[in-house]
């Protein structure tokens, strides 16, 4: 949107000026997704081919191989100012025979603003690497490497939109907002594709029910955890942090919330006896008070409070209970039964066989004392009818 | 009523209690995003055609925001794919060869399919000769199978057709479209009594079928020539920038040394010993 | 609007020794305050049991409601944690009743259980399955009001406790919390399951009951289901003019 120099009398200019900010307040909307050739970056012409849905094969598993771009979607995704280039390298033959899996780490030829370098997302796959899902330690590597999952496991190439109905926001205010830079910042689309960047920071692209689900898709599947020590934590769905999300209330705890709230990041969980991690017992209070979050969920947490387990007791729990020599030690079973030795503290373990008593009495008491009623009531009633019948003779 | 209440009540308190002890670990267990880690196991049997053909297909949603995108999962996919065609549900082909259906000839069958979605297998897979030919090409759309204007005059980006080309021929003096609806019905009718059918019956029913398909396709430059192209680019609605873009030195200089340089079997798929090039990781 | 027979000391105008017997007589079975205390614990209860329940349905179903969810959950956590202050309310009143009314004593004396009981259930056990050929004659309250009296009792007790624990929740070990949630749970399932098979049975299905027993809202009943059910009590108020000023009661005119 350029702003002309006008030298007419100052009400006509007024009057101009609020003609072209209506103009490109009215444009907004259409030029947030504007086809390809306005936004083009694909100075290679790649998409002669590639903008071709039925792109693509079934390879010899039978699972579709799709080549296909979208290129409105593709201009409009966070990383739209690339060129093909810079992430797929080696592509100088026709066929692609040469080209090599996308790397994360490679450096884009972007420049980033704050310290002026190549950008690259090298230094969240070294966070990510030293994390708990990563395995980073040559000397002592993770047990099952290929279940740990890759940047593109969680993450796609996602999409900014205009941020609209999050936190009171609208596109009345995205509006406002971008006509008063676009005054000084005149080059199009550069304004547009600043404010989206932050913004696009601004919520969360997956639901809460979406991101749980994400993180079961690995953490449910009992047979991967205790590949690697881990519980399954489908116990989660037992407890009342799961109630909220499961009836869509704002707010409510996912996986996130707890395993990163403020001041930690996704690439950089670590398992709970890390000083570092959000669930360690020293940080736990912070987390389940979550100051300075959007929304403090348990201000008045005592260390008792957030000291317990809020996964419910699990399959380790189980097996230090029933002894683990008669689980069948299987390789992969055997490091499960390492950690529950290991992860169980006695006190936990007596407070499992506490409630599993108090399970089990009541699963006792209700089938007998329902049964006995249920006998008794059919053979009221079964009595009385006889009465009656024996009345009406 | 009252009492049916109760009793639908008493049921699911009854289930909540005692469920999880007969039925075993109630909580779902949701597969890895990643199917393309399996490799199909060869265990026969009811059971494993439910589980890893009918169940395989995941549906993925993808939250963007302004748009909730329900779309099947693709292996190891990061750009977001949203394939808004419509099936083409005219074509008697696809019904059996699906409409992703080139796959042998690693060096054509991304190209082939990438043609497959605005030109119907049968432009190039059936050579017209003498009297049938008729040069005469039109749209068809996909989801109603009647012919329409052309897309490309209509300002359809290219990768948005949501018709396809279909060759006309000559029958007994009249122009008919390649796909009549006799062809149709004899497909359908196979398809449908395909199981009771005997071998003889089978073999005489697919040689019908296929008559018309040419041992040799029509190749790229059959179409990719500056003259006596194949198709009438003009009538089929095409600008003149785009027909310079196709019959240019881009896509001709391509095919050229796609063809030259690296597979000089590419015209003759299938004959001589054709050794597939290292599989790309 | 039947005429009542309050209580205290003073006596209605309508009550008092039976006539000639040309006019039926009704029988007291619950009095004013003890309907008012029923019938707030049935509303609670099942406003309780209702809300309390919700958070199990599976998730599939809630799937369905959409966006209106969360405002769901909302009044849904609002009304159980009203209807449970009304439950505990109305308990705390009920034991206040029990000590220090007449009327109150007077049902705790007769609510406690006895060997009589133990032996009028084998007795109706054995008339069920045709040993006997006539059920046990009993007195105001039978062992199965006893029975689910002293049930509700201890149910109310446990839940009202479980319940504030839970709803006090940052106080608390997570340990003591999760007891809570499991007591809260089971218990429920079974004060559910109870005063659906036992209490509705008695007051809806038996067959001279059906389709409702109305005492809860006459608060009486007739002499002659007076002397099939309770006829220990019948005599005993029948011997005694002081008891049938309290218990016997004359039809509206």
């Amino acid at each position: 949107m350029r702003m002309r120099d006008t030298r007419r009398s100052g009400s006509y200019a007024a009057f101009k000026i609020m003609l072209a900010l209506l103009a490109a307040a009215l444009a907004f909307p259409l030029t947030a997704f504007s086809a390809g050739g306005e936004i083009r970056t694909d100075t290679e012409n790649c998409l002669i081919c590639h903008r071709y849905p039925g792109m693509g094969r079934f390879d010899e598993a039978g699972v579709k191989r799709i080549y296909y771009i979208n290129e409105m979607k593709f201009a409009n995704s966070v990383h739209g100012k690339l060129k093909c280039t810079n992430c797929h390298v080696g592509l100088d033959k026709i066929p692609h025979t040469d080209i090599r899996k996308v790397d994360c780490t490679t450096q884009c030829h972007l420049k980033e603003p704050s310290t002026e370098r190549e950008f690259s997302h090298t230094n969240m796959v070294e966070k990510y690497n030293h994390s708990v899902h990563g395995n980073s330690d040559p000397n002592n590597p993770k047990p099952f490497p290929e279940d740990l999952p890759t940047c593109t496991y969680c993450h796609d190439n996602s999409i900014r939109s205009p941020l609209e109905g999050v936190w009171g926001t609208s596109q009345a205010l995205a509006n406002e907002t971008l006509s008063r830079c676009v005054g000084c910042h005149t080059k199009d689309h550069w304004a547009q594709n600043y404010y989206l960047h932050v913004t696009h920071r601004m919520r969360h692209l997956r639901s809460q029910a979406e991101i749980i689900k994400l993180c079961t898709s690995c953490h449910e599947d009992s047979e991967k955890m205790s590949r690697h020590g881990l519980d399954s934590i489908a116990t989660f769905k037992d407890t009342f942090h799961w109630n909220l999300v499961k009836f869509k209330v704002k707010d409510a705890p996912d996986c996130i919330s707890c395993h990163v709230p403020i001041g930690f990041t996704t690439h950089d969980i670590r398992p709970k006896y890390d000083q570092a991690s959000s669930v360690n017992k020293r940080n736990r209070v912070n987390t389940c008070s979550n100051q300075g979050g959007i929304q403090s969920c348990h201000p008045g947490a005592t260390d008792d409070f957030a000291g317990g387990r809020v996964h419910a007791y699990g399959t380790k729990a189980q097996l230090v209970v029933d002894g683990a020599q008669s689980i069948a030690v299987e390789a992969d079973e055997s490091l499960l039964s390492e950690r529950a030795r290991r992860d169980m503290s006695e006190r936990e373990i007596m407070n499992f066989k506490i409630l599993s008593y108090i399970r089990l009495f009541y699963k006792i008491l209700i089938p007998m004392v329902i049964g006995f009623m249920v006998c008794h009531q059919t053979l009221d009633l079964l009595a009385t009818l006889r009465k009656n019948r024996h009345n009406s003779h | 009523m009252l009492l049916g209440l109760t009793v639908v009540w008493t049921v699911m308190i009854w289930n909540l209690t005692f469920a999880h002890l007969y039925k075993g670990d109630s909580h779902e267990v949701q597969t890895a995003k990643d199917p393309g880690r399996e490799q199909p196991k060869p265990v026969e049997g009811k059971a494993a055609f439910q589980k890893q053909i009918l169940d395989s297909e995941k549906t993925v949603k993808l939250y963007l925001g302004y748009q909730v995108l329900e779309q099947k999962q693709l292996l190891g996919h990061f750009h977001i794919v949203d394939i808004q065609l419509k099936p083409d549900t005219r074509n008697y082909c696809i019904s059996c060869h699906g409409d992703i259906p080139h796959d042998k000839f690693k060096d054509l069958r991304a190209f082939g399919n990438m043609h497959a979605s605005f030109i119907a297998c049968q432009t190039c897979h059936i050579r017209l000769e003498g009297d049938q030919a008729t040069h005469i090409f039109k749209w068809y759309d996909r989801a109603t199978g009647q012919i329409v204007p052309s897309p490309v005059k209509d300002g359809a980006l290219p990768g948005t057709y949501n018709a396809k080309i279909i060759p006309f021929e000559r029958v007994d003096g009249a122009l008919q479209r390649i796909d009549s609806q006799a062809r149709i019905d004899f497909a359908a009718e196979y398809r449908k009594q395909e199981q009771s059918l005997s071998e003889v019956q089978k073999s005489k029913a697919k040689k019908i079928i296929h008559q018309q398909v040419s041992k040799q396709p029509y190749m790229c430059e059959s179409c990719h020539v500056q003259q006596g192209s194949l198709l009438p680019f003009e009538e089929l609605g095409y600008s003149k920038q785009r027909i310079d873009a196709f019959v240019g030195t881009e896509v001709i200089g391509m095919i050229k040394n796609y063809t030259q340089f690296y597979l000089p079997h590419i015209l003759e798929p299938g004959i001589g010993s054709h050794e597939p090039e290292k599989k790309v990781q | 609007m039947q005429t009542s027979n309050t209580e205290n000391t003073t006596m209605a105008l309508s009550a008092g020794p039976p006539d000639d017997g040309q006019e039926p007589l009704y029988f007291i079975r619950l009095n004013r305050s003890e309907k008012i205390q029923h019938l707030l614990l049935m509303i609670s209860f099942v406003v309780l049991v209702i809300t309390g329940f919700m958070l199990k349905l599976p998730e599939t179903i809630v799937q369905k409601i959409g966006p209106v969810g969360e405002t769901l959950f909302f009044y849904r956590s609002l009304l159980h944690r009203i209807a449970g202050t009304v439950m505990i309310a109305v308990s705390a009143y009920h034991l206040f009743y029990l000590a220090l009314y007449e009327a109150g004593r007077r049902w705790l004396v007769d609510m406690l259980p006895q060997f009589k009981d133990l032996k009028d259930l084998i007795q109706n056990l054995m008339y069920y399955v045709k040993l006997r050929d006539r059920h046990p004659e009993f007195d105001r309250f039978s062992y199965m009001h006893k029975m689910e009296y002293w049930a509700l009792v201890a149910g109310t007790t446990l839940m009202s406790l479980s319940g504030l624990l839970l709803w006090t929740e940052w106080r608390w070990s997570k340990f003591v919390l999760d007891v809570a949630a499991v007591v809260h749970g089971m218990e429920a399932v079974l004060a559910c399951l109870a005063i659906m098979v036992w209490h509705m049975y008695e007051i809806h299905l038996k067959p001279h009951k059906s389709p409702m027993d109305k005492v809860w809202l006459t608060g009486c009943i007739d002499e002659a289901e007076m002397k099939e059910e309770h006829p220990l009590h019948y005599q005993k108020i029948m011997a005694d003019s002081a008891l049938q000023h309290i218990y016997i009661v004359r039809p509206p005119r």
